[in-house]
């Protein structure tokens, strides 16, 4: 598995990245009034990170608002449908070989942040207070342009019609991903709860993101092990669950990060205090032969730390550079 | 084995980020130049203390370096632009008297006290002079001095190192290179040591503290690396230290400092942290010898 960080297209952030070590790198695909992202965008995002010797292995997200008809089956679906294809064969033709998407038509959620160990600001989910304040929880918006509208639903979605529109964009999507050398890594529902606001949300347990993988079969079918949220789902084993999906080669890409507690509250935390054996996660991914890109999550913020949280970040991938090592050293003994 | 990390304790943002870290073990980093200004205050190091014990820290002890990157907060004006030999020394000697005052346990002289002239070690007689100078201080004040061992230390026979370290109050600040070479020779537990085993333990039984530095090898001149991108494989280093049982402090060794880093290097110290951590953490899952 290779360590990597979510980068902007800044010197800065690439200089902060090989002074770790890293080689390589995750980048966001910024919106375009077109609806798809050109070619040349992506050409251009992977020869600034070559520039540095960073190779651009991953493209997480693009914009929302590019598949938001497509999630919630609207009538412009079937040409956002043909967009996103568009951007999946510029993806392929610039040699990028995994798209990380999510199913959120709600984005992601948290209702807090906390002070963690020494006073870092981490975040919090709790249920009951997102119940309360429904429209306040949903801070994230699965989408990197943090100033648009939120979609307070006006009307519910179950989870059949969810599925069914999912299973709708894969049968159109995968076969061009197939041919374009391009793998689509889906993230789980992030708080991993059914459904919130009557809007449901699919992938928040492990047997729906069993199902994901199997319901429209393809080798470009799989997902983004997002580490920290399958950690937040109740009753489940991180480390069993990193074995049955590698062992299906159903990791496409991973996001490493822990937390305390599971729905319905828990906080993120570093990595090196969760409720995870994090050395076994490792040793797991090692094991099923996981050797695509696994990067530092969300980091709690640390004090004097910059905007891209870099203090936090140089913590993390510490971090996990020592747990690969350990794990490499370990297995030489045998162990 | 506790991870130290060597940090301005005069600074509130440097101890809270510490914490955050996880880390609960800190030598508290003291500049010799601020310390040999007229105005620094003789209580300094006691405050220092105190301010280390509130913030639920475990004073590991100090280390004391020549010149420091960052002076924020530091006690002191009119620091001197530069010290000689005998003003460097003599400012050691007070420093390690005030240590010895205050209840501060352990000092690690700067490595440049035995390169005098920069990067020219010391002839044998001067060491001897300064090492005696420096003994005589710390066992006056009840404290013991972690010697570097990366210098001019590390080109002595055994013999002669652990002739040198005879008086109780002088022990090793060892490096990975010397933590290896002894590892290698330790004798087996519940044995006799014999002859380069003996030494071995001698030299051993000396260790203070551990720092975890790392380079590679460039010519006659190592390169300093970050700690988990050099020659030495630190994993298998602290396995082999817990094997031989350590409970000592682990300490971060400088690291190189990163472009677009604050001038304390809180980036790079972030990473070695983590990296450490992780490695400690992983320790107690390797199988036993």
């Amino acid at each position: 598995m290779k360590i990597a960080l979510l980068l902007g297209t800044t010197a800065k952030e690439a200089r902060f990245a090989k002074q770790m070590g890293l080689q390589q790198v995750v980048w966001s695909a910024p919106h375009s009034e077109k609806g798809y992202v050109e070619w040349e965008v992506f050409q251009r995002a992977r020869d600034f990170f070559q520039s540095y010797d960073l190779e651009l292995g991953v493209i997480e997200n693009v914009a929302f608002q590019s598949y938001d008809q497509v999630m919630l089956g609207l009538p412009g679906r079937d040409r956002q449908i043909d967009h996103f294809c568009r951007t999946v064969e510029n993806m392929g033709r610039a040699g990028i070989p995994v798209l990380g998407y999510h199913w959120m038509a709600l984005g992601g959620l948290t209702t807090d942040y906390v002070r963690i160990r020494g006073g870092a600001l981490s975040r919090h989910f709790d249920l009951e207070t997102a119940l309360r304040s429904p429209a306040a929880a949903m801070e994230w918006r699965g989408s990197p342009y943090p100033n648009r509208p939120l979609h307070v639903p006006d009307r519910p979605i179950s989870s059949e019609a969810m599925w069914e529109n999912l299973v709708y964009f894969l049968e159109r999507v995968l076969p061009v991903a197939e041919a374009s050398n391009v793998r689509l890594a889906a993230h789980p529902d992030d708080a991993p709860i059914p459904e919130f606001m009557g809007v449901a949300r699919i992938l928040s347990s492990l047997d729906n993101l069993k199902r994901l993988v199997e319901i429209v079969p393809s080798p470009s079918n799989g997902i983004d092990f997002c580490q920290g949220t399958i950690s937040e789902m109740p009753g489940v084993d991180v480390i069993e669950a990193i074995r049955y999906f590698g062992q299906r080669g159903k990791i496409f890409f991973a996001h490493f990060r822990d937390t305390r507690g599971v729905v319905p509250q828990f906080t993120e935390v570093f990595m090196d205090e969760g409720d995870t054996d994090m050395f076994a996660a490792v040793r797991a991914y090692r094991e099923v032969g996981f050797d695509g890109l696994i990067r530092a999550d969300h980091t709690p913020r640390v004090v004097g730390d910059s905007r891209h949280a870099q203090r936090g970040f140089a913590y993390e991938v510490g971090y996990m550079r020592g747990l690969i090592q350990a794990a490499e050293f370990a297995a030489s003994l045998g162990g | 084995m506790n991870l130290t990390l060597i940090i301005n304790a005069w600074l509130d943002e440097d101890l809270m980020f510490v914490q955050q870290l996880g880390v609960k073990h800190v030598l508290a980093q003291v500049d010799l130049r601020q310390a040999a200004a007229p105005d620094w205050p003789r209580e300094s190091l006691t405050l220092l203390r105190n301010r280390i014990e509130k913030a639920a820290f475990s004073m590991a002890g100090i280390a004391v370096v020549m010149q420091s990157p960052a002076v924020d907060g530091f006690p002191g004006s009119n620091a001197p632009a530069a010290l000689d030999e005998t003003a460097a020394l003599e400012t050691l000697v007070r420093l390690i008297e005030e240590a010895g005052a205050s209840g501060i346990q352990l000092v690690r002289p700067p490595d440049e006290l035995f390169h005098f002239p920069a990067r020219q070690k010391l002839p044998p007689e001067k060491l001897t002079l300064v090492l005696n100078r420096l003994a005589e201080a710390a066992a006056a004040a009840g404290v013991k001095l972690a010697l570097p061992t990366g210098g001019v230390l590390s080109r002595l026979k055994r013999a002669q190192l652990l002739a040198i370290l005879q008086p109780p109050c002088l022990g090793l600040d060892a490096t990975p290179a010397l933590l290896l070479a002894l590892l290698s020779e330790l004798p087996a537990a519940g044995r006799a040591a014999d002859g380069s085993q003996a030494e071995a333990q001698g030299l051993w039984d000396k260790i203070l503290l551990s720092n975890l530095e790392n380079n590679l090898k460039r010519g006659t001149r190592p390169l300093k690396t970050r700690v988990d991108a050099g020659a030495f494989n630190i994993p298998a280093l602290c396995w082999r230290l817990k094997q031989a049982g350590y409970s000592g402090y682990l300490c971060l060794g400088q690291q190189p400092h990163w472009s677009d880093d604050s001038a304390g290097g809180h980036r790079a110290l972030a990473f070695g942290a983590g990296y450490l951590q992780a490695i400690l953490q992983a320790n107690s899952h390797f199988p036993a010898l």
